[in-house]
């Protein structure tokens, strides 16, 4: 009789593990789905602003000193012009790229071989202007039209990125913005 | 009881078996979420050199005009560049990949961005007649390079959240295609 008690009872000791076991599969299922994390579905980007600037534009209306008649009737020389006027417009304008996520596979070849300065520069991709001012004899419409959207297009957008490269500012902005893009890509280099 | 010994054995053995089996899946589920971290780790430690920072650029006119009736009038039209850089080091952030309830979660804790450096220089000067100094109101010379300090600092004021908000957004980019590329649940937020 003992030794069916204590067979019973063994017997019973290894069901109690066995269901123990079980649950704990059971349970860890969750964490055995985790095996499959990596897939390469990229995520698709509208905008990535990647800078930021504060542009003032200046155009100046120039003309001969007064008292300089020798030029104004008889040279002509242009570098003897002096500022009579000026208009003065300021943008805060918004830089970087528009859908970049579109030529992904082209960009993740560049991106994952670190080449990230072959990666396309920025673009414009907001303007806003945000005060101005005429002094001086310069005409106001004149200042007015730099903003003037013409079938899609203002002066004032092609003035901005003039500026910005003449100033040196704009390939602070290439370098920095083809880092930021290099860093999204480079996420999915296998 | 000579029956005994050797069913205790078997006993012994199958719970010692079933034991070990137990115990056995804590460290994959383990073992995978560090090799998750690791990889996540590696990733971001390849990627470190591009990560971003914010360039922000500014452009500064100080510009004097002086009536004059007998001579042309006086302009005075300096111009300054300056590039403010916004950032954080990312040795003070904190990230782990934790074990979440249905999906794995990548915590990420990143330090507030701030200005890390600002570099201004004068472009371009104009003047109508060469001897003229700018002069304020009261007939006062005005000190340029002040004034163009100040202003810089108004402007880096004026836009400092703007600055601040686009470098998180940058930031929040970047761990988003990270976390879905490893499949995790992103959880970041930003110290102050």
């Amino acid at each position: 009789m003992k030794k069916i008690l204590l067979i019973v009872l063994c017997l019973g000791i290894v069901l109690i593990f066995w269901i123990y076991h079980s649950v704990s599969k059971a349970g860890s299922k969750g964490g055995e789905t985790q095996q499959s994390v990596e897939f390469m579905e990229y995520m698709p980007i509208d905008k990535l602003f990647t800078a930021f600037a504060y542009v003032p534009i200046i155009r100046y209306e120039r003309d001969y000193l007064k008292r300089d008649i020798y030029n104004r009737f008889y040279n002509h020389d242009e570098k003897k012009k002096v500022i009579i006027g000026y208009c003065y417009r300021e943008y805060d304008v918004g830089i970087g790229y528009d859908h970049p996520t579109d030529s992904f596979d082209v960009l993740q070849k560049i991106a994952c071989q670190n080449l990230y300065k072959e990666l396309p520069e920025p673009v414009i991709l907001s303007i806003n202007p945000i005060s101005s001012e005429v002094v001086g004899k310069y005409s106001r419409t004149d200042c007015d039209n730099l903003d003037l959207d013409d079938s899609g297009t203002r002066k004032s957008q092609q003035l901005i990125l003039k500026q910005l490269k003449e100033d040196g500012q704009w390939n602070v902005i290439v370098e920095n913005s083809q880092k930021a893009l290099a860093s999204f890509i480079r996420v999915y280099c296998p | 009881m000579k029956y005994i010994n050797p069913i205790l054995s078997i006993v012994l053995i199958a719970c010692t078996a079933v034991l070990g089996s137990c115990n056995h899946v804590n460290p994959t589920k383990q073992g995978i979420e560090e090799s998750i971290e690791q990889k996540v780790f590696s990733k971001i430690k390849s990627d470190a050199p591009y990560l971003a920072q914010l360039s922000a650029v500014y452009g500064l006119v100080f510009s004097n005009y002086h009536p004059n009736r007998i001579e042309s009038d006086d302009f005075y039209i300096r111009k300054d560049k300056a590039g403010v850089f916004y950032g954080y080091s990312l040795n003070d952030a904190e990230i782990k990949v934790i074990k979440g309830k249905d999906q794995n979660i990548l915590h990420v804790r990143l330090p507030m961005p701030k200005q890390i450096s600002v570099d201004r220089r004068v472009m371009s000067v104009d003047i109508t007649h060469e001897k003229y100094k700018p002069i304020d109101s009261k007939g006062q010379i005005i000190n340029v390079d002040e004034w163009m300090n100040n202003e810089l600092e108004t402007l880096t004021k004026k836009y400092e959240e703007k600055s601040i908000e686009m470098t998180k957004a940058i930031s929040r980019q970047y761990f988003e295609s990270l976390s879905k590329r490893f499949g995790l649940k992103l959880n970041l937020e930003f110290t102050s």
